[in-house]
């Protein structure tokens, strides 16, 4: 022993070890882990630690012996597995091997011998003494699970090591092979079973001579078919059911030698009546079927197939019927289906002889069913299941089948035709299977010739008159035809590309000319699915067609086409609805209904339509923002961008303010997009365009609406004559006498907001603002301006504000002034922030909630401050107004203060601000009704005047109200709420008689949820 | 009760049961539209679908926009009520109490023995209810339910026949009095029922006692 380490120290670690093994592992190992570094470095020798060992191995102390054992095991397991020689290997083994009759330390010896294995000395030659014992002497059941899996740990490390040796020589073979089947025989434990199992596959997959243990083998498996296991809580070893099962299932399908056992047993597990028995049969079938190959398959396919055909024809969930009741992770039909893909896949793999056996005797069995018109689906399935293999199954089934689907073709009513249909889209989907991989890109190129090809038309026939030859109320065959039609799109190299265009304009006509709302469904899917493959096609043939029908003029009413009647809005519904995302077709949509604008607008009679045109423009545009990347718009832009301004001017469009507004946004959309280096060139001529030529900053023109989208959308770093601009206009407005529509001033309005938000400073502001003049109309411009301001929190508009909350308790001006607040936060779409461009409008993510934080505590002081009521209403509309367009989630931790301003609020006579109030308080008992509790009962009887039909509880007050106490029930606890039960009761029946349906409705529900109040839940 | 005396009835299913047609006019709330606003605004659903999609919100800030601005024109003395102040003006378009309403509250009770309602089971029709308005609001107004029960014996058609007068006793203004028949010829005791039914005393008995309450309160939780 060297210097460095001396026996006091080893003592001391071996008892450590020893004091440690059984009670902290990880200490143990620690310290074993110390010691074999000593070992490995040459400081200290085996022997030494066996001699240091040795009082305890022999001590007749059971515990002790056990210890000590453990202890050499562990340190053993610890070392490297080249540092002990030969000698010490073969010294040490026999040791282990002499104390094999000390039962009670059988586990750590068996762990000591398994890393003694894995040593580089161990040769094989020792292997049979390491099995012997195993074999003979040691009698699994008799150990517990942690014992007995270092058994299986000794094996699995002897094969990982010697498999070579072991194939070499077949003594060795048959020992190995006996000792695990005795030692895995009667195993329970869920972590031993797992290395049982591996450890069968792997001798049935890497050992030869096992042809004559295959029946014990297959046994000591299948005894656990069909296996399950729940895990306990703290389970230490993470071991879940589908791990034992999958386990299970691959040692089950390790070896073809097993094929004769495997397929005879799970057919009789097919009877089970458990589904999940049935599945995890029918799963390690066909995993089966895949191992062992065409020869066994064609042995075994007759009792599999009648096993399979009556879960198929007699399964409980052949209809789905149960997939919606109950959460099944799988589905019995259908992977009874595949095991007979898979089986069917093997026996042409093997030869085709077998599989036309197969495929006959399948055949001959269901074709009564086609006859008698039974099981037609399951019948259908499992053809089409047989299938799908690849083109060759695809043709034989095919041939057989489709001659029996067309025979009588001729005379079918409409149940048969509708059996036909559903009978022929299995077969749709095992050609779109099988050849789909043929070529998965391109729909479109050539497949080989197949039969289905050849009863193409007989099929578009059958489609064709189940859509168009039906009446209107067969909407079942309708919808049917639809799906199937859309399948035969998909169908890879079915269609040519005519019978893809007869098959849009199908679905085109159908879509417009029904009612109903599944079939618009399907029709609306078959086109998506179309324009993925066909779209310029579906363009074509739908889009074109359907803005053609947009052609007719004659206001919105319906437009002919053939006989019969559709409605603009109709067309405009489908057109927004299948457009949706898909480049072209948005691009050609935008295109085709701009000139239809364009057309439209020179007729005066046309507002209306040009109305309905522009508002589905607009959400054309508004709704595909993602596709309009820079070129697109770019294109657009040339493309449309001077019809529609010259169809702006127009009366029908130029004197309409939707459709005004309407024309600007869409012009605004456009522009936003397009690429920033042209905004400067485009500002320029926007001026040019109104400011010089039209003069609108001269003479109010509604053709202001246009210039102030127009300027929303360019880039803000862009060169603006913004203070020639914002003076002009603020004197344009302040003109006395001047004759100037409503629609032009909210106008010129919104362009100073515009401008002092993105261009204007603030010091130029105020020199041209005169907060001095209290004229309504200049408050107006200040609002305005404040507004732009606000939004991109500027200084100067708290100081606008503050101005404006003095003027409040102006008793002649201050209810105006107080309509003036719900400016600031009310959300224009002209100061919107479009997302990804950052360069249009200033807008503050939380210039609201900053807004709102100086405001409301002004206006609360204000409020306690003056003791006029007329003033103190002016701060309660003025909050009122701010409320109704903040957000309830930057409100609610300012409520407390509010309470009683809300509360008196809803007094007011004026309906707007009750309603606002209302729902502030509404807000505050759903997020934070701890604010709301203590004052519930001063709000019950509130709220129980505001349900009576008066001027100013409009239908709105009256329903918040009623959500109110609804709500109550669910926020305010019950010993808050209960002492007011009766009155609430009482009280709503005033709204029981209420002249509103929805008022009277939400009236019996919250009454209802008042009487069952406290009520003690029934069962 | 271990065995249901009626195991299987013809069901209908849910979506089948008569309903409301979806009033458009319903989502727009805007009282101070115009006709042609209002119009426009009906273009606008039928294209779109829906109130929640921008180009609606547009149009109805443009409509706000206008008519608040008029009106705060026109108010040359600062007020705090409405824009209209001519009690005439202020009139909403009345709803009335139909028989698809009264359906409706009473369709979706659920049968004691079934796990289904009573619109499922067809023991409530839409055809057997009978809403004899009085124009007068003082003056007592009718409501007639016949109910038809799965079998003729069936010994549960009191306790639907409460379940539902409970439910329209609270569901109903006061103005209405609920008479509750089974239909002529769906039971033996077809008279003795009514009776039972109609029996003010009787009913305000059953409603005291509170087990009964309980079933019924479970019938109840079905109701949208």
């Amino acid at each position: 022993m060297s210097q460095s380490y001396s026996t006091q120290m080893l003592n001391a670690d071996v008892i450590s070890v020893i004091a440690n093994v059984a009670a902290n592992e990880s200490k143990a190992i620690e310290v074993a882990s110390h010691i074999a570094s000593k070992i490995s470095d040459g400081e200290l020798k085996l022997v030494e630690l066996v001699i240091c060992l040795r009082d305890f191995i022999i001590s007749p102390d059971h515990t002790e012996r056990k210890n000590a054992l453990c202890s050499l095991s562990v340190i053993l397991g610890q070392l490297p597995k080249q540092i002990l020689s030969k000698n010490d290997v073969s010294v040490i083994l026999d040791f282990y091997l002499g104390k094999f009759d000390d039962t009670s330390c059988l586990e750590e010896i068996l762990h000591g011998i398994s890393s003694i294995i894995e040593m580089k000395c161990f040769y094989c030659n020792q292997i049979a003494s390491v099995l012997n014992p195993l074999k003979d002497d040691y009698q699994p059941t008799q150990h517990l699970a942690a014992t007995r899996y270092y058994a299986f740990l000794i094996l699995d490390h002897v094969l990982e090591r010697f498999q070579t040796d072991i194939l070499k020589n077949v003594n060795m073979n048959n020992l190995f092979v006996e000792t695990f089947l005795s030692v895995a025989a009667g195993e329970k434990d869920p972590r031993n079973l797992l290395i049982s199992f591996q450890l069968n596959s792997k001798i049935s997959g890497t050992l030869n001579e096992i042809s004559h243990f295959k029946e014990d083998l297959f046994d000591t498996l299948f005894c656990y078919f069909p296996i399950t296991f729940k895990p306990p809580k703290n389970d230490p070893y993470k071991i879940s059911n589908d791990d034992l099962k999958l386990a299970l299932r691959n040692a089950i399908s390790s070896n073809v030698l097993y094929e004769e056992d495997a397929f005879g047993n799970l057919v009789d597990k097919m009877t089970a009546s458990s589904p999940t028995v049935k599945n995890d049969t029918l799963l390690t079938m066909k995993a089966c079927i895949e191992k062992f190959g065409g020869e066994a398959c064609f042995k075994n396919w007759m009792p599999i197939w009648n096993a399979l055909k009556f879960e198929i024809m007699q399964g409980s969930d052949v209809d789905g019927s149960n997939a919606g009741s109950t959460l099944i992770e799988f589905d019995n039909y259908e992977d009874s289906l595949r095991v007979l893909t898979a089986l069917s896949a093997q026996l042409i793999g093997y030869k085709e002889g077998a599989f036309d056996k197969f495929r006959n005797h399948i055949f001959d069995e269901l074709k009564p069913n086609f006859r008698y018109e039974k099981d037609l689906k399951q019948s259908c399935a499992v053809l089409s299941a047989m299938s799908k293999v690849n083109t060759v199954t695809f043709e034989k089934i095919l041939s057989d089948v489709l001659v029996l689907f067309f025979q009588d073709v001729n005379d079918l009513n409409l149940n048969k035709q509708k059996l036909l249909m559903l009978n022929l889209s299995s077969f749709f989907d095992a050609y779109i299977e099988v050849f789909r991989e043929n070529n998965n890109t391109q729909v479109s190129k050539k497949v080989p010739g197949n039969k289905l090809a050849e009863y193409k038309d007989e099929i578009l026939m059958l489609l064709s008159k189940g859509l168009k030859g039906s009446s209107e109320s067969e909407v079942t065959l309708k919808t049917l035809s639809v799906v199937q039609m859309t399948k035969l799109v998909k169908m890879p190299g079915y269609l040519i590309e005519e019978e893809v265009s007869l098959i849009v304009q199908y679905l085109t006509e159908t879509i417009l000319t029904n009612d109903n709302k599944n079939l618009y469904f399907v029709c609306l899917e078959g086109l998506k699915a179309t324009s993925e493959t066909w779209e310029s096609t579906v363009v074509e043939y739908s889009l074109d067609q359907m803005l053609d029908l947009l052609k007719n003029k004659g206001l919105s009413a319906s437009l002919l086409s053939g006989k019969e009647a559709i409605n603009a809005e109709k067309v405009l519904k489908v057109l927004l609805d299948f457009t949706s995302s898909r480049h072209k077709l948005v691009v050609e949509s935008i295109i085709g209904v701009t000139e239809r604008i364009f057309e439209n607008s020179k007729d005066r009679g046309e507002a209306e339509s040009c109305f309905m045109l522009l508002s589905c423009l607009y959400s054309l545009l508004d709704s595909n923002q993602e596709i309009l990347v820079e070129d697109v718009a770019a294109k657009l832009k040339s493309t449309v961008e001077a019809k529609l301004l010259a169809a702006a001017m127009e009366e029908s469009i130029y004197n309409d303010d939707h459709n005004l507004t309407l024309i600007s946004s869409v012009l605004f959309f456009i522009n936003v997009h397009t690429s920033r280096s042209t905004h400067q060139a485009e500002i320029n001529r926007c001026q040019h365009m109104f400011v010089k030529d039209s003069k609108v900053m001269e003479i109010p023109k509604r053709s202001v609406m246009l210039f102030v989208k127009l300027l929303s959308a360019f880039d803000k770093t862009c060169k603006l004559d913004v203070e020639n601009l914002v003076s002009k206009c603020v004197n344009l407005l302040g003109t006395q006498g001047l004759e100037i529509s409503e629609f032009e001033k909210l106008s010129y309005l919104e362009l100073l907001a515009v401008l002092t938000n993105k261009w204007c400073s603030d010091e130029f502001l105020k020199t041209v603002l005169d907060i001095e003049n209290c004229s309504i109309n200049n408050l107006q411009i200040i609002a305005w301006c404040t507004k732009g301001l606000a939004m991109k929190n500027s200084p100067l508009a708290v100081k606008f504000i503050k101005e404006l909350i003095r003027l409040l308790a102006d008793v002649a001006i201050g209810s105006q002034v107080a309509s003036l607040f719900e400016i600031f936060v009310m959300d224009i779409p002209t100061l919107d922030r479009i997302k990804g461009i950052p360069w249009d409008n200033n807008v503050m993510l939380l210039y609201k909630q900053k807004l709102f934080g100086d405001v409301a505590p002004q206006l609360v002081i204000a409020y306690g401050e003056t003791d006029d009521m007329l003033v103190k209403a002016n701060y309660l509309m003025a909050l009122s107004y701010v409320l109704k367009n903040t957000p309830n989630r930057i409100t609610v931790n300012y409520i407390p203060k509010l309470l009683a301003l809300l509360l008196q609020a809803v007094t007011l006579d004026n309906s707007e601000v009750r309603f606002s109030a209302l729902s502030t308080i509404r807000g505050t008992v759903e997020q934070a009704p701890q604010f709301i509790t203590e004052h519930v009962h001063s709000l019950i009887p509130l709220l129980i005047d505001l349900l009576r039909p008066t001027k100013h509880n409009s239908y709105m007050v009256r329903l918040t109200a009623l959500g109110i106490l609804r709500d109550f029930t669910e926020h305010v606890p019950l010993n808050y709420l209960l002492p007011f039960k009766d009155d609430i009761i009482a009280g709503l029946g005033v709204a029981l008689d209420d002249k509103k349906r929805n008022v009277r409705k939400l009236c019996t529900d919250a009454r209802q949820t008042y009487f069952e109040l406290g009520q003690v839940p029934f069962d | 009760m271990s065995e249901f005396i009626n195991e299987n009835p013809d069901i209908l299913d849910e979506s089948l049961l008569p309903s409301r047609l979806e009033d458009k006019n319903d989502a727009i709330w805007d009282k101070n539209l115009n006709v042609g606003n209002l119009q426009r605004r009906l273009h606008l659903l039928n294209i779109h679908q829906t109130t929640d999609c921008k180009v609606y919100r547009n149009i109805e800030l443009v409509d706000k926009l206008l008519s608040q601005r008029t009106a705060s024109n026109n108010l040359h003395t600062p007020d705090l009520t409405d824009a209209e102040t001519e009690e005439s003006e202020y009139e909403e378009a009345e709803d009335p109490i139909d028989a698809q309403e009264i359906y409706d509250m009473i369709a979706h009770i659920s049968d004691p023995e079934h796990p289904l309602t009573l619109g499922q089971l067809a023991v409530v029709n839409l055809s057997d209810i009978e809403v004899r308005e009085k124009c007068d609001k003082t003056k007592i107004s009718e409501v007639v339910v016949k109910i038809t029960p799965t079998i003729t014996h069936c010994s549960l058609a009191t306790l639907i026949g409460l379940g539902i007068r409970v439910r329209l006793e609270r569901s109903l203004p006061s103005r209405y009095r609920i008479n509750i028949l089974l239909k002529e010829g769906s039971h033996q005791s077809e008279n003795q029922v009514n009776k039972q039914l109609n029996d003010k005393e009787r009913v305000a008995a059953a409603c005291e006692n509170d087990q009964l309450l309980g079933v019924v309160s479970k019938m109840l939780s079905t109701c949208k």
